[in-house]
């Protein structure tokens, strides 16, 4: 028997990775390509820029080859071989000197950024081939574009971006994908993702939740070798993906995808208006995270006893820019009407980071750089509309404002300031709002932890992003497999910054809630409970679940379980004790 | 200087593999290499330039050389030329 590990890539069917959005998807493949856009031109302004182009030319070129030597490898096998030419055609294009003297001779000569330079250089060869009568020739101006769109996406710091819009159903492979992509995509078209990049937690893929679209991300497999238009197997649940699956295969993922169309099992359905409360009658307020005001619906419709974390960014990225107040208005009213007088929870823009604002020049160290509040505030002006629309909207029904980031309450002060800035405009212009609008903040900063008493004392709520506190915590970037691992969530130290947050918050009268991917995992839930949080907010998947296991609990026993598990020195000895508690519960994951 | 005439015999006329052979061949030498065709000449220890050179089935590409190898080079590359890049 030829083993998978074996047998060429390309020819494998069967490919694991990890499982993003739940749901079963069968369709045509679209693979992802990139287009070359032509970049805007730079002039240099001093000489010593020419050497500084030079450098980053290399730099790139040096990139480029890198990657196609990997993919030459990754082709390589039976059906690989004239790929593997191809690569290596590509490859001495790169290493052309030629050309590289010729880009360097225009930077010289013109004063312009080597991303102009060599787009020239590399244009003009295609025109002279495209001249070509026969199309075998031809063919070779891909080979060129091919190489130009690596290089400049690299010079650029550019990822890949979509071809054209879609027009029929597909599954997007991509090497990765953003969540601006997504929405770009017409969402009936998108069957369902593949991506080789992204964890389970990257923006990708919460979004791809909360589209309910099925995605599998961080597959080990080179989009690049998908044929296009071959019929793939999406399974979401399990992290599958199967390349072109033969009929017994397609016949199961049939009957596999007709049994779970049902939102959710109807034992849930009677959940939906009962309490978030456990046996010992302690209730919390079980809230959904939602990315568009549209989701809110969705939010009661799953028992939410309202929205703990509505996403602006999305908003933003559906319109490619800073929405208008009025867009803004327009959405916010729409969530708040959907909710029917249950609180709506609204972070303003957390751009930056992964969620990059296009346009801007990419940051050396984006997790750490102008991001969430920060950013916010050296634009006041984008803060400001959002206030203003965030405050009308309260005119409908309870909003309830987070601020995203924060650092310390310096920070925060400045943000309020904006805050009431917003209101007196408000009154001035005789807008309606509800006065009493509480400003909160997002605990995700080591840093807001050190400072939460003076910062509980001056926010109206506190609210624990799980994501962004872990992965600052225990530095390790939560979309890259080679340092974050699914079981950091049990490490000691982010608990003990959960634990001493709540305690702060009681301490100060404000409530606090947790919405990171955190309040979704079942053997969590006890935990959270016995610490006393107020507030969980989940996606609206997991609401009936999540419920159902608060509703099986004991307050009392959570929080005897606490006391000990906020005793624990390793992460490995939190999880054991927390994995045998929710055991004893019956909680499964 | 040396330089000879060479026809294109191959189908497919120079298209990716067969420039690369070319342009790998003419790194071997010393001497500097050029190919023309219709009065377009291009360096010949250039991938992109081989490749613009778009020469297709039938056509006559001309080969010139100079310097301390010359003979050797366009010997070789002739060679590589009539073995129709190693295509049938």
């Amino acid at each position: 028997m030829v083993t998978a590990a074996t047998k060429p890539r390309a020819e494998r069917r069967r490919w694991r990775g990890i499982p993003a959005a739940a749901g079963i998807a069968l369709g045509p493949a679209f693979v992802y390509r990139v287009r070359h856009e032509e970049p805007p031109v730079r002039h240099l302004v001093a000489i010593t820029d020419v050497e500084a182009e030079l450098g980053r030319l290399a730099e790139a070129l040096a990139f480029v080859k890198q990657d196609l030597l990997r993919l030459k490898v990754e082709s390589g096998g039976s059906m690989g071989s004239a790929l593997a030419k191809i690569f290596d055609a590509q490859v001495m294009i790169v290493d052309d000197a030629a050309i590289r003297a010729q880009v360097k001779g225009l930077i010289e000569r013109e004063q312009i950024a080597a991303e102009n330079a060599f787009s020239q250089v590399l244009s003009e060869a295609q025109e002279s081939i495209a001249k070509a009568s026969d199309p075998y020739l031809r063919e070779m101006a891909n080979d060129i574009q091919a190489v130009k769109t690596r290089a400049i996406n690299r010079l650029l710091g550019l990822g890949a971006t979509l071809n054209q819009p879609l027009t029929s159903p597909v599954i997007v492979f991509a090497d990765n994908i953003t969540p601006s992509e997504i929405i770009g995509l017409k969402r009936d078209c998108v069957l369902g993702i593949v991506t080789e990049g992204g964890g389970q937690t990257s923006h990708t893929a919460l979004l791809a939740k909360s589209l309910r679209i099925p995605a599998v991300v961080g597959v080990g497999l080179d989009v690049r070798l998908v044929r296009p238009g071959s019929m793939v197997a999406v399974d979401g649940y399990n992290g599958l993906v199967i390349l072109e699956p033969d009929q017994a295969t397609i016949e199961f993922i049939k009957r596999k995808r007709k049994r779970t169309l049902a939102p959710w099992p109807k034992k849930y359905d009677a959940l939906r208006e009962l309490p978030a409360a456990t046996l010992d009658r302690h209730k919390i307020r079980l809230m959904a995270n939602i990315d568009l005001g549209r989701e809110a619906a969705s939010a009661v419709d799953a028992g939410a006893d309202g929205v703990g974390l509505y996403r602006t960014e999305y908003l933003f990225l559906e319109h490619g820019k800073y929405p208008s107040e009025i867009q803004q208005r327009a959405a916010y009213r729409e969530a708040v009407e959907a909710l029917g007088g249950r609180p709506l929870v609204v972070r303003t823009f957390d751009l930056g980071s992964d969620k990059a604002i296009p346009g801007r020049p990419p940051e050396p160290n984006p997790a750490l750089g102008l991001r969430g509040l920060r950013l916010s505030l050296r634009y006041p002006n984008t803060l400001l509309t959002q206030f203003r629309a965030l405050l009308a909207a309260s005119a409908w029904g309870p909003v309830w404002v987070m601020l995203p980031m924060v650092i310390d309450p310096e920070e925060f002060q400045s943000a309020r300031e904006y805050w009431l800035a917003a209101k007196t405009t408000l009154k001035k212009k005789g807008v309606k709002f509800d006065p009493k609008t509480p400003l909160g903040i997002m605990v995700e900063t080591p840093s807001a932890v050190c400072m939460i008493d003076e910062l509980a004392r001056t926010a109206d709520f506190l609210s624990i992003g799980s994501n962004d506190l872990l992965q600052y915590t225990v530095v390790a970037d939560r979309g890259n497999r080679a340092v974050a691992r699914p079981t950091d969530r049990w490490h000691p130290a982010l608990w003990r910054q959960i634990a001493s947050v709540v305690k702060a918050g009681h301490r100060a009268r404000r409530p606090v809630a947790i919405c990171g991917e955190i309040a979704t995992d079942p053997q969590v839930v006890p935990i959270l409970l016995g610490l006393g949080i107020d507030s969980l907010s989940c996606h609206p998947n997991s609401i009936p679940k999540i419920k159902s296991i608060i509703r099986s609990l004991h307050y009392s026993d959570s929080r005897v379980i606490v006391d000990r598990f906020m005793r624990m020195s390793s992460l490995e000895k939190s999880r054991q004790l927390a994995l045998r508690f929710a055991g004893q519960q019956g909680i499964k994951v | 200087m040396n330089e000879r005439k060479v026809k294109v015999t191959n189908p497919l006329g120079v298209h990716a593999r067969p420039a690369a052979m070319l342009v790998q061949t003419a790194a071997k030498f010393k001497s500097d290499i050029w190919f023309s065709k219709d009065g377009h000449e291009v360096n010949g220890k250039s991938m992109l330039g081989v490749m613009t050179l778009a020469a297709e089935m039938g056509s006559t590409v001309i080969i010139r050389a100079d310097g301390p190898d010359e003979d050797k080079a366009i010997e070789a590359l002739v060679r590589v030329f009539e073995m129709r890049f190693g295509e049938a």
